[in-house]
């Protein structure tokens, strides 16, 4: 489908922000060596990406007059529950910023906020993850994987985030346990390369031969009801993309959010920040290929799909039928 | 009562008069404009129903089909449960689907819900628009009753489409769907599609004349 930058940025900038507050819950409940004013900066950078992220959301509405009925189908709508988990998880994360500020004596308060802060944005990853997971049409997406790529992208971004914030204020990054920005690396790029292959499948399986439910297959469409496939009002498809752009995506992917952040682990606080830039430019791009290169079961009408050769047709470095001079 | 309209794929010889009537009927009617802002330079606009051309079959086995699709006013309607709004809903009374425009914050989530592709983003109002199955012409108790029927159907010049009740057994869509093996598409993504297809059959072979003589001789 087409990506649009509102919902990477929502995506993206969500998922950092959880991601910073696991290494918040982590480093109170498991007592990690990390000064005050480190947990703090922490919570400052989880607030800031997830207020962009939240503002970046109201862009992808594109009639804000009915904004107001955005949470009449929570029983039914991911996207209803959506709205109103991302907004709690701010609410309680903005009153815990705010306890910190102006009440610093209140240190149970502001732990006890903090963490609950944390849980409900693990419950507004799993939503917005379940929104994408749970729509049988995107075969690409239909997938418990899918879940669990959006968790591990949050750990990877929010985490490299927090190590290298912490390194820049003169602490050991993550908190002393050096190995954990190079775990959720090496398992984000195990997960991905899972991912890449189930949208080769989801892939594979819409084709116009399929789309028909007729006999006398194959099918190969012709006409797609216009004089072009509907690409700028139908959202939910995009031509397919070309074969050397996915590798190379997939490619850039891996060597920035995984060879990346797992070389500059080792070197001290410069390489830490290099490090969360090139895993934040990976999950970035990999946000991308995962909206660009999805497969809806539409595609079967109106994209373009591989071409295959006619069975009438010439022998490479043969010409057409006999020359007449040869039967002479 | 589920109303729904039945296209017989051996009919449809793909004039698209059913696209350009939908168009035109819409562009006037209640649940219009179907929006052409700039036609000379994007001349791809939006269209409710599409007739899809394919190849169908492989050489010298080879034919054209087409395939009119539009909103298949499905039983379980994907694209319903997923809107935050509710601004698409399924009518109780007569199963057809519908946008409010009034409660769409245009998300396009029903876009990516919907399998088959029937949904149409407006950017210049930002909701999404789909077939309403002429809701404002079936229930224009103005019209002479041969008119309340979708535009697509009645301007079909070989009678391709039927218009009509699934859900009566005595009506005309119900025995063509039972008499003709009536499909649907894309029966393994569950929306239970009420729009139904009837197959086409396959033209037959071609006999040569010795052939004929032979059997002519065998039964002699
Ligand atoms: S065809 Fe698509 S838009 Fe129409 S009812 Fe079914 S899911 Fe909804
Ligand atoms: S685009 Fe409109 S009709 Fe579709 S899901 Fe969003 S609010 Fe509902
Ligand atoms: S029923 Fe009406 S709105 Fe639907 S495709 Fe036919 S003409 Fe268009």
């Amino acid at each position: 489908m087409r990506p649009t930058w509102p919902l990477l940025a929502l995506t993206l900038l969500q998922g950092v922000s959880w991601g910073v507050m696991a290494v918040v819950a982590a480093a109170l409940v498991g007592g990690w060596p990390v000064s005050t004013g480190t947990v703090q900066a922490w919570e400052w950078l989880a607030w800031g990406t997830g207020a962009l992220g939240g503002s970046a959301s109201v862009f992808h509405m594109h009639r804000l007059a009915a904004a107001r009925y955005v949470l009449r189908r929570l029983r039914s709508s991911w996207l209803s529950r959506e709205a109103l988990s991302t907004g709690g998880y701010m609410a309680v994360l903005s009153v815990a910023v705010a306890l910190r500020v102006l009440w610093p004596q209140a240190s149970g308060l502001w732990e006890a906020a903090t963490l609950l802060a944390a849980g409900l944005g693990a419950v507004a990853v799993y939503i917005t993850a379940m929104l994408y997971a749970t729509i049988p049409a995107m075969r690409s997406w239909h997938s418990p994987l899918t879940v669990v790529v959006f968790f591990a992208a949050a750990l990877l971004s929010g985490g490299a985030g927090a190590g290298a914030v912490g390194a820049l204020l003169g602490g050991p990054g993550l908190g002393g346990l050096p190995g954990l920005d190079a775990a959720f690396a090496l398992v984000f790029g195990a997960l991905v390369s899972l991912q890449i292959r189930a949208f080769r499948v989801a892939a594979a399986g819409v084709l116009a031969a399929t789309g028909t439910g007729l006999a006398g297959r194959p099918y190969r469409l012709q006409d797609a009801g216009g004089s072009r496939p509907p690409y700028r009002t139908q959202t939910q498809i995009w031509p397919v993309l070309p074969a050397a752009v996915r590798t190379s995506g997939y490619a850039a992917v891996l060597v920035l959010a995984v060879v990346g952040p797992c070389l500059a682990a080792a070197q001290g606080t410069t390489g830490l920040v290099w490090g969360a830039g090139s895993a934040w430019l990976g999950v970035a791009l990999s946000r991308w290929m995962f909206f660009a290169d999805a497969t809806h079961s539409s595609r079967v009408w109106f994209a373009d799909q591989p071409k295959t050769p006619s069975p009438v047709r010439r022998e490479p470095g043969r010409p057409y039928g006999r020359r007449r001079e040869d039967s002479v | 009562m589920q109303l729904t309209i039945i296209t017989d794929l051996n009919k449809c010889v793909g004039c698209k008069s059913c696209q350009v009537s939908c168009k035109e009927h819409n562009t006037s009617g209640d649940f219009g404009p179907v929006p052409d802002h700039d036609p000379y330079r994007e001349a791809e606009g939006m269209w409710w129903n599409r007739v899809i051309g394919m190849e169908a079959g492989e050489y010298p086995h080879v034919g054209v089909m087409y395939l009119p699709k539009a909103c298949m006013h499905c039983y379980d309607a994907p694209c319903v449960p997923v809107c935050p709004t509710g601004a698409s809903y399924k009518r109780d009374d007569n199963g057809v689907v519908l946008v409010d425009y009034e409660a769409c914050i245009g998300c396009q989530l029903c876009m990516w819900a919907c399998p088959y592709g029937v949904r149409e983003f407006d950017e210049h109002e930002g909701v999404v628009k789909k077939c309403t199955l002429c809701i404002d012409r079936i229930e224009d108790e103005s019209l002479p009753p041969e008119d309340r029927q979708p535009a697509c159907v009645q301007s079909c010049p070989t009678h391709a489409r039927t218009f009509g009740d699934l859900e009566d057994p005595d009506s005309a869509v119900a025995h063509l769907v039972a008499e003709r093996q009536g499909f649907v598409l894309l029966p393994e993504l569950g929306a239970r599609p009420a729009i139904h297809y009837l197959p086409r059959r396959h033209a037959p072979g071609i006999v040569d004349p010795e052939t004929i003589d032979r059997v002519l001789g065998e039964g002699s």
